[in-house]
């Protein structure tokens, strides 16, 4: 695949915050169901 | 001089075999930051603690953000498609961040007056163009997809709020400010000016792969296998271009204002007052819930309007954005009244009705840009987008307004429990009623308001 070092660095770049928002999240979702 | 070309559109288009995938995480990058906006109440006790503010007050720079977020976006909308999305992603790094660092100043010299222009003022305008800059260059891209393209960096927005708020609030925590619970006890000496100040700068860094990163395709460019004929397999999906300056004299644009109005103002009543009223709700029934779980429920609705953003704007895509929308403003309706017939009987009910809402409420956003293009084409789709987004700034007014005047009124005339809200879910009923309305009267467009081809 063309660009792939690019690829896998702008996707972690928005995907890593991203993931850590969700985290934090589903944690927060659980205290509905405590 | 050089930093103008460097932004120039002509330095953006895409060399032979550049990849679509890289324009999302481009997009990503501008709307995850400037998502922010959503948690700005986590900095609102705070500031009423250390600046002595009211509710009203500290509300006040969040107000503004959204409502310059409409205007900005609608009288810079046809600049920002002259001069292309990495001009566009620039400037609204440099407004967002100037804004932060504005009511970093602010904070620290505790003059709310320049937190409240910094943040809603200077960076409002940021949030604007942010918001429409990546639209017609990802819907150029992904012209067999426009509904995913759009969702994927519209539910960037809502996802950007998931990144704030604990980003935030642990930095608020660690630069000084003590909580008991979820109330500020005290705020350390330039606490609040420290965290806008570091807001300010990182988010510059993580907007800045956007504008390195964006591109345009090339004028002939499509993708692989896909023919603009075999696309058009629905009335409303046009082939012709029009201006943003006649789309705003077709009755189809106003009828998607009504209904984007609507929809959002159904929606952010909800959300808006989703931890009192399930508090309310179930105040006194046998399962009555506590403060945190409220805000739990807080928690699953904002991932439910986030989620809603990229699942049913991909739907659309398959479904036609006309049946799509009428899923939305008929659905919500449908589950307001379940709402209102329910009450307080089954705690399950209420949720799933509460996290449908949402979902719809999300996804009206994600997929308007891909209906203006099916009937406005992709010639200055960015800038229609910008001018509807005024729907916005009045939704945004309109829905707590409502839902908080009816709440106080009906509590001031001695109801209690779901009783308080059920004049609220009625309201919500007829509104989306109307949108329901405004969306069946969408036709193609009349071919004089098209471009003549050059």
């Amino acid at each position: 695949m063309k660009h792939a070092p690019l690829m896998i660095v702008s996707w972690a770049w928005v995907g890593a915050p991203f993931a850590y928002g969700v985290v934090q999240l589903v944690r927060k979702v659980a205290l509905l169901f405590t | 001089m050089h930093v103008m070309s460097f932004l120039e559109r002509s330095r953006i288009v895409a060399p032979h075999g550049w990849s679509r995938w890289l324009v999302p995480p481009a997009a990503l990058s501008i709307h995850l930051a400037i998502g922010q906006v959503y948690a700005w109440s986590v900095f609102k006790a705070p500031l009423e603690k250390d600046l002595g503010l009211s509710g009203s007050e500290s509300a006040l720079p969040f107000q503004l953000g959204v409502v310059m977020l409409g205007l900005s976006a609608a009288i810079i909308g046809t600049r920002v498609e002259k001069n292309g999305p990495r001009w566009a992603m620039f400037t609204s790094l440099v407004c967002f961040c100037t804004g932060l660092l504005v009511a970093a100043l602010g904070a620290m010299t505790k003059q709310y007056w320049l937190v409240v222009l910094g943040y809603g003022g200077i960076g409002g305008i940021g949030l604007g163009i942010g918001y429409i800059s990546p639209v017609s260059t990802l819907m150029k891209w992904f012209p067999d997809r426009p509904g995913l393209a759009t969702g994927i960096a519209i539910m960037g927005f809502g996802g950007g709020a998931l990144i704030a708020s604990p980003w935030s609030t642990s930095m608020l925590k660690a630069f000084g400010v003590i909580y008991d619970g979820t109330r500020v006890v005290s705020v350390g000496d330039n606490a609040i000016a420290e965290t806008f100040l570091v807001h300010g700068l990182v988010y510059a860094v993580f907007m800045a792969l956007g504008v390195l990163l964006v591109r345009v395709p090339g004028p002939d460019w499509k993708p692989a296998g896909w023919t603009p004929a075999a696309q058009q397999t629905r009335a409303l999906i046009s082939t012709a271009q029009v201006s943003a300056k006649n789309a705003v004299k077709t009755p189809q644009f106003w009828c998607l204002w009504i209904v984007l109005v609507c929809n959002v103002t159904a929606g952010i009543g909800i959300l808006e007052k989703a931890a009192p009223m399930i508090g309310d709700f179930f105040a006194g029934t046998s399962t009555p819930v506590a403060a945190v779980a409220a805000g739990g429920f807080v928690a699953l609705l904002s991932l439910s309007n986030m989620l809603g953003r990229i699942v049913w704007s991909t739907t659309s895509d398959l479904v036609g954005r006309k049946n799509i929308y009428r899923l939305y403003l008929a659905g919500g309706a449908l589950m307001y009244l379940t709402l209102s017939l329910v009450t307080n009987s089954s705690k399950p009910v209420f949720i799933a009705c509460a996290i449908v809402i949402l979902s719809f409420y999300g996804a009206g956003f994600a997929t308007i840009p891909a209906y203006l293009r099916d009937l406005f084409g992709t010639f200055q789709v960015g800038a229609i987008h910008g001018r509807l987004l005024t729907a916005w700034s009045i939704a945004g007014v309109l829905g707590p307004l409502i839902i908080n005047r009816v709440a106080d009124s009906q509590r001031a005339a001695g109801f209690k429990g779901p009783d308080l809200y059920t004049t609220s879910l009625h309201v919500m009923i007829g509104l989306l009623v109307i949108g329901f309305i405004a969306n069946e009267l969408v036709r193609p467009v009349n071919p004089r308001f098209h471009e003549v081809a050059k």
